[in-house]
């Protein structure tokens, strides 16, 4: 066995444990698609990783977390069904709507998601010029470590305004993409807006045509954007 | 407002295997996760208490998972390994997560809480003897390791250090610390499938 490959098989072991930096576990990553070695190795020794945890003896959590979880579990159980009514409906029914199971709202309390729930079926209505009432549509947060982050959509004669607060930065070489999906379609499609947000987490985003458009949608991505979501949408306006 | 679910009450449930559940679990019904939480809070509880040190923090960390699991039940994959893999697999990413994030470590260092977890306890309930053979062979495979071996795997896997930070620790070179992991998996592996137990 070559120097180099005892070296790969030490990674490999490394690597299953996760033992290894996040830049070497990204190095090791793109080796395993070009390395046999690399790859035996992983096979052989990933199923003793996966044994370890249980060696552990188990041990009962307190109720009270039960009751935690269960309490989220419940109200977003509720939040889901009220929004898509078809979500206890065989998969293979669902097709047509599978973005909308990406739209779980983040832990709230059950209390806060009726309340959210109804903001979001009935808008809040504000003083427009004739035609089609200016709006303000608040949106979900459906991102995990968004606590604290607000967001609203602002309609007026057909343009949309999307304003957040207390939104955690996009990250470094990440930004903020704006998505629409209309109705009667099942892919988002680019709103052309990118955002970011300022240091107190206040950001702000166009959306030059919300006329059709059942959904806005806002995910991270690479910088400068990408042609479809490649990470789960952070924030959801539903408009219709 | 009504929940929409199975129209099955708990205990019709129950008569379900894990993988059945999931699929209940996939389409938002929240007594068949209440179930699979019933069947692996334990294990998933003592697997972030061992890790993390302190049991706020793996309460933390199993409602995280737990959550986890409801929102991407669809990424389960029963051809890939038992819903009690994949779960435990969820609680030692979240766990080492929490670990990096909290800088715990120290904390862990200053308090012997939740240190020994591999070491058996008096009482069990039935629950928990449920998957004791194979937990016996996993401990027993674990325990045949020469104590320099032992130490690496426990301080990557359990203790969510990287082997930098072990060879540190323990002031070894890099590439024996690896070493010790390779040969150490390797042991575990031999021992493992010399009792027939497929990880």
């Amino acid at each position: 066995m070559s120097a180099d490959e005892d070296r790969i098989r030490d990674d490999a072991a490394a690597w299953v444990l996760g033992a290894l930096s996040e830049e070497e576990a990204r190095d090791f990553q793109r080796l395993l698609e070009t390395s046999a070695v690399a790859r035996k190795e992983v096979e052989e020794l990933r199923p003793v990783a996966d044994a370890l945890p249980f060696a552990v003896e188990p041990e009962a959590p307190p109720a009270e977390l039960r009751s935690r979880i269960m309490a989220v579990v419940d109200s977003e159980a509720q939040l889901l069904h009220a929004v898509d009514p078809s979500a206890d409906r065989p998969a293979e029914r669902r097709r047509a709507r599978r973005w909308v199971g990406l739209l779980r709202p983040v832990p709230l309390a059950a209390a806060a998601c009726a309340l959210l729930l109804a903001g979001l079926a009935a808008g809040l209505l504000v003083a427009g010029d004739g035609g089609e009432p200016a709006r303000t549509v608040a949106a979900q947060v459906t991102g995990a470590d968004m606590a604290g982050t607000r967001a609203r959509l602002e309609i007026d004669d057909g343009r949309g305004e999307l304003v957040v607060d207390g939104m955690p930065a996009a990250g470094p070489g990440r930004v903020y993409q704006v998505w629409l999906v209309h109705e009667g379609e099942t892919e988002p499609v680019p709103a052309g807006s990118l955002f970011e947000v300022d240091r107190s987490g206040h950001g702000t985003a166009s959306v030059t045509d919300v006329k059709d458009v059942e959904t806005v949608m806002v995910s991270s991505e690479p910088d400068g954007g990408s042609e479809r979501p490649t990470t789960k949408p952070v924030l959801a306006a539903t408009l219709s | 407002m009504r929940i929409r679910s199975s129209g099955r009450d708990s205990s019709d449930l129950g008569v379900l295997a894990d993988e059945e559940l999931m699929r209940l679990v996939r389409r938002a019904d929240s007594k068949a996760f209440s179930l699979v939480y019933d069947r692996h809070c334990d294990a998933a509880f003592g697997l972030a208490y061992r890790m993390v040190g302190t049991r706020g923090l793996a309460e933390d960390v199993v409602q995280e998972a737990f959550l986890a699991l409801w929102r991407g039940a669809a990424r389960y994959d029963a051809a890939r390994g038992s819903v009690r893999s994949w779960i435990l697999g969820i609680v030692h990413n979240r766990a080492i997560d929490a670990l990096r994030r909290t800088l715990v470590h120290e904390r862990r260092r200053a308090s012997d809480e939740g240190l020994d977890r591999t070491v058996a306890s008096a009482e069990r309930t039935d629950a928990q003897v449920i998957s004791s053979d194979d937990a016996r062979f996993v401990r027993a495979a674990l325990d045949v390791l020469p104590p320099d071996q032992r130490r690496v795997v426990e301080l990557a896997y359990f203790s969510g250090y990287t082997h930098t930070e072990i060879a540190e620790a323990i002031d070894a070179p890099l590439g024996t610390v690896k070493g010790r992991m390779r040969l150490g998996l390797q042991r575990m592996r031999h021992e493992l499938d010399r009792e027939g137990v497929a990880p």
